[in-house]
C-alpha cells in the first residue's frame, strides 16, 4: 500500500515536472545566418502580390516607380524582397526614362538600400543595358553596378565589370575587372566604318 | 564487282567527315585571312555621355587604348568624340601607324579627317628617319608640318631648323629658318634645305654654307 503511495507519488512529480519543463524551456528555433532570408521568418499576412512602390532621387527630378508580383516581409530583418522587378524610371515631367527588368530585389527598410539581382536587364530608348547586379540607395543619385556590364545599341557595344552612373543613365563610367580593362568598340555598319 | 562495292562504302563511309574536315577548314581559312585586329577603345575606365540614343562622348583613363583603322594610340587619357570623331589625348601618348610611329604629350584631331596636332616633346620615327619638335601638324597623313627646335635625324644627316616641312607622297623633307647641323664629316647651314629621301639628294638655299670638318675649308 505504502509502495503504491510512493509510486503514484512519483509518477505525479514526473508529470508535474514534465508539464513545467515543456513550458520554460522550449527548444529555440535555428537562427538564421545574417542575409538568409527563408519563408520560415515570414509572418502571417507579411506577404503581398501585385505591389507598387515609388522612390525618387535627391531633388525628385527622377522618380522609380517599382511594380512587383509579390513582396515578402522578413521577421527578423527589416528587409522587403520583391520578386521580380519592374521598374518605371519617370522624369518630373512623368516622361519615361527607361525601363527596368530584374528577378530579384531586396530593400532594407531602415537604410534605404536597394539590391537588385538579375539578370538585369534596362531598356533606355535604342539602348540595352545588362547586368547582374545594381544597388542603390533610396533618395541617392548614383547607381552602382557590377557583373557581367554590356551596353548596346544599334551602334555600339561597351563591356566592363562595374560601371557607376547617375540615376538618369545620361553619364556612364565603365570600369573594367581583373586582367580585363573596359571596352567600346563601334558595330560593323555603324557611321565608323562606312567610310 | 566487289572491288566497286568496297570502293563506294568506303566512299560513303568517308564522304561526309572529309566533307565536314574540308568545310571546316575553309571556314577557318576564311576567318583568318579576314582576322583584322578589333577596333575600339580599351581603358582602366571609360566614362560615357549618353545622348540622342547614343554616345556622344567617349573619356578613356588609365592604359587607354585606340584602335581605329589602322591608328594604334596608347596614352594615360583618350578623349573621343565619337559622333565628330575628333580626338583629345593626354599623356604618355604612342602613335602608331603602318610605317611611322609617333610620340608626344598630348594630341587633338580628327580620326575620319586623318588630321592631327601633336604637342609637346614630339618624336617622330619613320624607319631611318628621326624628327624632334615642339609641335606636329599632320594634314591628312599627306603633309606633316614641325615646328619648333626641329631636330633632323637621317642615316648620317643630323640638322637643327625652326621648322620641318615632310611631303610623304614624295618623300620629301623642306627644312626652314636657322639650319644647322652635319652630314658625317660636312657641316651645313643656310635659310633653306631639301633633303630627297630617295635619291638622299640635299639642296641647300639661303646663305648657305658647306664646311668639310676634316680638311677646314668651305
Amino acid at each position: 500500500m505504502k509502495n503504491r503511495r510512493i509510486l503514484i507519488l512519483l509518477g505525479l512529480i514526473i508529470i508535474i515536472v514534465g508539464i513545467y519543463m515543456s513550458l520554460h524551456y522550449q527548444p529555440e528555433r535555428i537562427q538564421n545566418k545574417p542575409g538568409e532570408l527563408e519563408e520560415d521568418n515570414l509572418l502571417p499576412g507579411d506577404q503581398f502580390k501585385n505591389v507598387q512602390l515609388v522612390f525618387f532621387n535627391s531633388d525628385a527630378s527622377i522618380s522609380w516607380h517599382l511594380d512587383s508580383e509579390s513582396i515578402n516581409n522578413f521577421a527578423r530583418q527589416r528587409v522587403l524582397e520583391l520578386f521580380p522587378v519592374n521598374i518605371t524610371a519617370l522624369t518630373a515631367e512623368e516622361e519615361i526614362l527607361y525601363k527596368l527588368y530584374a528577378n530579384n530585389s531586396l530593400y532594407e527598410l531602415d537604410s534605404g538600400l536597394m539590391e537588385i539581382s538579375g539578370p538585369i536587364e534596362i531598356i533606355k530608348d535604342q539602348l540595352n543595358f545588362q547586368a547582374a547586379r545594381i544597388s542603390w540607395r533610396d533618395g541617392g543619385d548614383l547607381l552602382l553596378a557590377t557583373g557581367g556590364i554590356y551596353i548596346h545599341s544599334p551602334d555600339f557595344i561597351i563591356e566592363g565589370d562595374s560601371l557607376e552612373t547617375d540615376l538618369s543613365l545620361n553619364r556612364i563610367t565603365i570600369m573594367g575587372g581583373e586582367g580585363k580593362q573596359a571596352y567600346f568598340t563601334w558595330k560593323d555598319g555603324s557611321d565608323q566604318n562606312q567610310d | 564487282m566487289i572491288r566497286i562495292r568496297t570502293d563506294n562504302i568506303i566512299l560513303r563511309k568517308y564522304f561526309l567527315p572529309v566533307l565536314l574536315i574540308l568545310v571546316l577548314l575553309f571556314t577557318t581559312a576564311s576567318v583568318l585571312a579576314a582576322g583584322e585586329e578589333p577596333e575600339g577603345l580599351w581603358a582602366d575606365r571609360i566614362t560615357s555621355f549618353f545622348a540622342d540614343n547614343g554616345v556622344d562622348l567617349l573619356i578613356a583613363e588609365g592604359n587607354a587604348l585606340l584602335v581605329y583603322e589602322d591608328y594604334h594610340i596608347k596614352a594615360d587619357y583618350i578623349e573621343y568624340d565619337y559622333p565628330g570623331e575628333s580626338i583629345e589625348i593626354k599623356g604618355n601618348i604612342s602613335l602608331s601607324v603602318g610605317d611611322y610611329f609617333l610620340r608626344a604629350k598630348s594630341l587633338s584631331g580628327n580620326l575620319n579627317e586623318k588630321s592631327f596636332v601633336a604637342r609637346d616633346e614630339v618624336y617622330f620615327q619613320a624607319d631611318d628617319l628621326k624628327i624632334n619638335s615642339i609641335s606636329l601638324e599632320m594634314k591628312n597623313e599627306g603633309l606633316f608640318i614641325f615646328t619648333g627646335n626641329v631636330l633632323l635625324l637621317y642615316k648620317e644627316i643630323q640638322v637643327q631648323a625652326d621648322s620641318l616641312n615632310y611631303e610623304r607622297e614624295q618623300d620629301l623633307l623642306v627644312l626652314e629658318g636657322n639650319i644647322n647641323g652635319q652630314n658625317g664629316d660636312l657641316k651645313l647651314s643656310g635659310e633653306r634645305m631639301e633633303l630627297d629621301l630617295n635619291s638622299e639628294k640635299i639642296k641647300l638655299q639661303g646663305r648657305a654654307e658647306l664646311l668639310f670638318g676634316d680638311k677646314g675649308g668651305e
